[in-house]
């Protein structure tokens, strides 16, 4: 058998052992039988990538159409929430890459009032009951003065947890970050929202890698559920 | 094909939808080099176990690459436990002399770019080519193929000067 014919079904892999002991040979001994060799194997490399390349892109398309299909079963709801969804981020993020700042602002807001429920109409105005209404009310500045008169009598993590949530929303990221750090070994209900708004305050201060330190910690909770999906998004971002 | 419990099975294993359209489409790219290459000949699962098999090594091998992110919850094992992982090999990235090669092929007509695909890669004798593409005899396969590697040569003898 001619050398060309040895090839050929080497690249096919057909080679008896008697003929492959002549392409060993062929090998060992002859440097353009060897560079035939590379052509031929590279030639069916190429073919091979090309050929799954296109069959990438098959899929690909097959895909896009799965997609459509699958969303036509919702697309009374699903044109109702994109329009929400869209004008939502049409107004937080621009198409340029959002700044730290920028996604901050995207991400935060005060954590809501699961400590001191306020019932409409209660007449109780006990001083809790008033920073946490004052809270709830969006008056942080109220909120501030009478959190910081209940941490006077009192030192309470989750009191200074929402006081951090106060300076988050007043634009005095640093003094939350002190105020969050400090607690940050406490272990209890409150835990992982901590990492959350401290990530977010490490963004606002423009330190990313803090920031990232904190969604790691935030998605090591084991059984954790609160922002993780947020948190992943925006530990990608941060990359 | 398969595509929402395909989906589900992977969900089950804490990978997000999107991620899972990209594993679906690698595992389907997989399972068509596994029948291209005879692998499939001695399989004696299902063609859907074995597409989930291939899916369930790509989960794991997503979870081993993003460990520091995804932590990988006890339950995750009990799922699907009888479908047995199957492996398969990670695709070299075209060397610059490939990627040259490539770029040669590409200009070669659709005639010559299919036969030299049908005989390199899916391994179809020259008989089997005359008969799929509707040549008249193997003889003309051969002397066509000759005409296209030769080509192929020229092009890449043209650049080197």
């Amino acid at each position: 058998m001619n050398s060309e014919g040895l090839i050929l079904k080497y690249i096919q892999n057909t080679l008896t052992s008697e003929e492959k002991l002549e392409f060993d040979r062929l090998i060992a001994s002859d440097e353009d039988f060897r560079k035939e060799i590379a052509f031929h194997t590279d030639l069916k490399k190429v073919t091979e990538n090309k050929d799954d390349d296109n069959f990438k892109s098959l899929l690909s398309d097959l895909e896009a159409n799965a997609e459509v299909s699958t969303r036509k079963h919702y697309t009374k709801w699903y044109v109702a929430a994109s329009i929400i969804v869209l004008l939502g981020l049409a107004y937080f993020l621009s198409l340029k890459p959002a700044s730290n700042d920028e996604l901050f602002t995207s991400y935060f807001e005060p954590y809501r009032n699961v400590s001191q429920p306020v019932v409409r109409g209660d007449e109780d105005k006990e001083l809790k009951t008033i920073a946490f209404s004052a809270y709830e009310n969006g008056d942080f500045k109220k909120a501030l003065a009478l959190f910081d008169q209940l941490l006077l009598e009192k030192e309470d993590p989750i009191i200074s947890f929402y006081k951090a949530n106060v300076f988050l929303k007043l634009n005095e990221a640093e003094k939350a970050i002190a105020i969050l750090e400090k607690n940050i070994a406490i272990k209890d209900s409150f835990s992982v929202k901590r990492y959350w708004y401290l990530a977010l305050a490490y963004l606002k201060v423009n330190k990313p890698k803090k920031s990232k330190e904190n969604l790691k910690l935030l998605l090591e909770t084991p059984k954790n559920t609160y922002k993780k999906k947020e948190a992943t998004v925006l530990f990608k971002k941060l990359d | 094909m398969h595509r929402d419990a395909f989906f589900n099975f992977g969900i089950a294993y804490g990978i997000d939808r999107y991620i899972m359209a990209d594993i679906y489409q690698e595992a389907f790219l997989v399972l068509r080099k596994h029948a291209i290459k005879g692998r499939l000949v001695k399989v004696d699962s299902s063609l859907k176990t074995y597409l989930f098999g291939i899916g369930k090594r790509m989960i794991f091998n997503y979870h081993k690459q993003h460990k520091n992110i995804i932590p990988l919850e006890p339950k995750l094992h009990i799922v699907d436990k009888e479908i047995e992982e199957i492996d398969f090999d990670t695709v070299d990235k075209l060397t610059v002399e490939q990627k040259l090669l490539r770029t040669f092929f590409n200009m070669l007509g659709k005639r010559c770019q299919e036969m030299l695909t049908l005989f390199y890669y899916r391994g179809l004798t020259i008989n089997e080519i005359a008969e799929k593409s509707g040549y008249e005899n193997a003889n003309v396969v051969s002397s066509q193929k000759s005409r296209c590697i030769r080509r192929l040569k020229e092009m890449i003898n043209t650049r080197n000067k």
